[in-house]
């Protein structure tokens, strides 16, 4: 699996078989083929080339198939006379043979079958679906298992600085308006949590969107706080800082500032910062919509975000 | 509910994601469970959400006392004690790749037909 080449260090892939003979009349012999090619070190070779070449081999007859087995394994090198004497052999069958009725024992409803972490998954196995996942998997270790607690103090003016590689952005934070989010603000980029977050989300006249260390724009902080919506402050300007939502009540770290006035987006979206500087270095972002498909800039990063408390 | 914030596409998507934990979380329960959203991320607003602008909870000293308003995401519940013994770790029957140590483990009941 790609996935296993892109995150070595955190993904572990268990393979199990549970070949449904029953139903699948080369089933067993594939399952087999893998093991004979694996008591010679090449069980995950065998594994691609099935799966690689499964057109190839689904409509064969079972000795033709036997026939097509060994001609790959001598393409994979492998010491053919040993494959053909490990394909049938006895453990091996058993061992095939016990696999699947472990599986049936369990109530394993079909193939693939798949566990995340122990549990049943049953969302789409796609590459992209499973990187998020793995994404979102590894941003839980950085999540948080408190709200944040009370850093600001409401009779001080804040002021956050975004340094990014092409400037910095000031702006301005309204702890009067949403003191819940520019609490969590200040809370998150006093613990690091922007340093090295992308600006996943830009879309040129509308919003630059950011705070995901996951880079989905999926990820959270591990906590949710309220919509804190002020009919003084909408968005009727540029520069405007937002907390995101996937719904009301449910803001956490990701957070967007407006190129443009946005009305559409007032009533539900806290407001809880103006830009004062740097509105330049904001339209310089490199425009990014991972939501389209296809592929995406790499894009431009938050190197830190500082607090100025005054 | 989801239809008046379709003109910001990002919230789709995060509602999306709250989809993705759900499928997550419900797994938790066993199969039986799937379509079960985990209670914390369902939840509405705790009644103090209902109330007045948030500086109106505010204490005189211009100090926030608590921050009411804020909720914990809990991503996964703990599993109960009877599903692990249903799917079993992994033994020397499986093939392995990847670190003992990596964070997510993809297990895969698989036939290559």
């Amino acid at each position: 699996m790609q996935l296993g080449a892109a995150y070595p260090d955190d993904l572990r892939i268990v393979f199990r078989h549970y070949p449904l003979v029953s139903i699948h009349d080369k089933a067993a012999l594939a399952a087999q083929a893998s093991e004979a090619a694996g008591r010679q070190g090449m069980f995950w070779e065998m594994h691609d080339v099935l799966f690689g070449q499964y057109s190839a081999w689904v409509t064969l007859s079972p000795e033709d198939y036997e026939a097509w087995l060994v001609e790959r394994s001598e393409e994979l090198g492998l010491d053919v006379d040993r494959f053909v004497a490990d394909l049938k052999d006895t453990d091996n069958v058993a061992k095939v043979n016990r696999a699947w009725e472990t599986g049936r024992e369990i109530g394993i409803p079909g193939t693939p079958f798949f566990l995340i972490n122990g549990q049943i998954y049953t969302g789409p196995l796609d590459y992209t679906s499973l990187e998020t996942i793995i994404k979102l998997l590894k941003l839980e270790r950085r999540q948080f298992t408190d709200c944040p607690p009370t850093v600001i103090h409401l009779d001080k003016e804040y002021f956050a600085t975004l340094e990014t590689e092409k400037g910095d952005i000031v702006i301005q934070l309204f702890p009067e308006v949403a003191p819940l989010a520019v609490n969590s603000f200040v809370f998150l980029a006093r613990e690091g949590w922007f340093d090295g977050v992308l600006f996943h989300w830009v879309i040129p006249g509308f919003v630059a969107q950011s705070g995901d260390p996951s880079e989905t724009g999926y990820g959270g902080p591990g906590y949710a706080f309220q919509n804190e919506i002020s009919p003084d402050v909408v968005f009727d300007r540029p520069g405007r800082l937002g907390m995101a939502n996937s719904g009301p009540d449910s803001n956490g770290s990701q957070f967007f500032i407006t190129f443009d006035a946005a009305p559409n987006l007032d009533g539900n979206y806290t407001i809880f910062g103006q830009v004062i500087a740097g509105m330049e270095v904001l339209e310089q972002l490199t425009p990014r919509d991972p939501y389209t498909g296809g592929g995406t800039p790499p894009g431009d990063r938050i190197l830190h975000v500082s607090i100025e408390e005054r | 509910m989801r239809k008046q914030r379709s003109n910001y596409s990002a919230v789709r998507y995060l509602a999306l994601a709250f989809w993705l934990f759900l499928i997550l979380t419900a797994c938790q329960g066993g199969m039986s469970e799937v379509t079960v959203a985990s209670p914390t991320l369902t939840s509405v607003p705790s009644p103090t959400s209902t109330a007045k602008p948030a500086t109106a909870t505010l204490a005189p000293t211009n100090e926030i006392v608590a921050l009411a308003g804020c909720t914990l995401i809990s991503p996964r519940p703990t599993p109960g004690p009877t599903e692990r013994s249903l799917l079993p770790p992994p033994t020397e029957d499986d093939w392995i790749r990847g670190p003992e140590s990596a964070t997510v483990t993809f297990t895969e009941y698989s036939d290559f037909q």
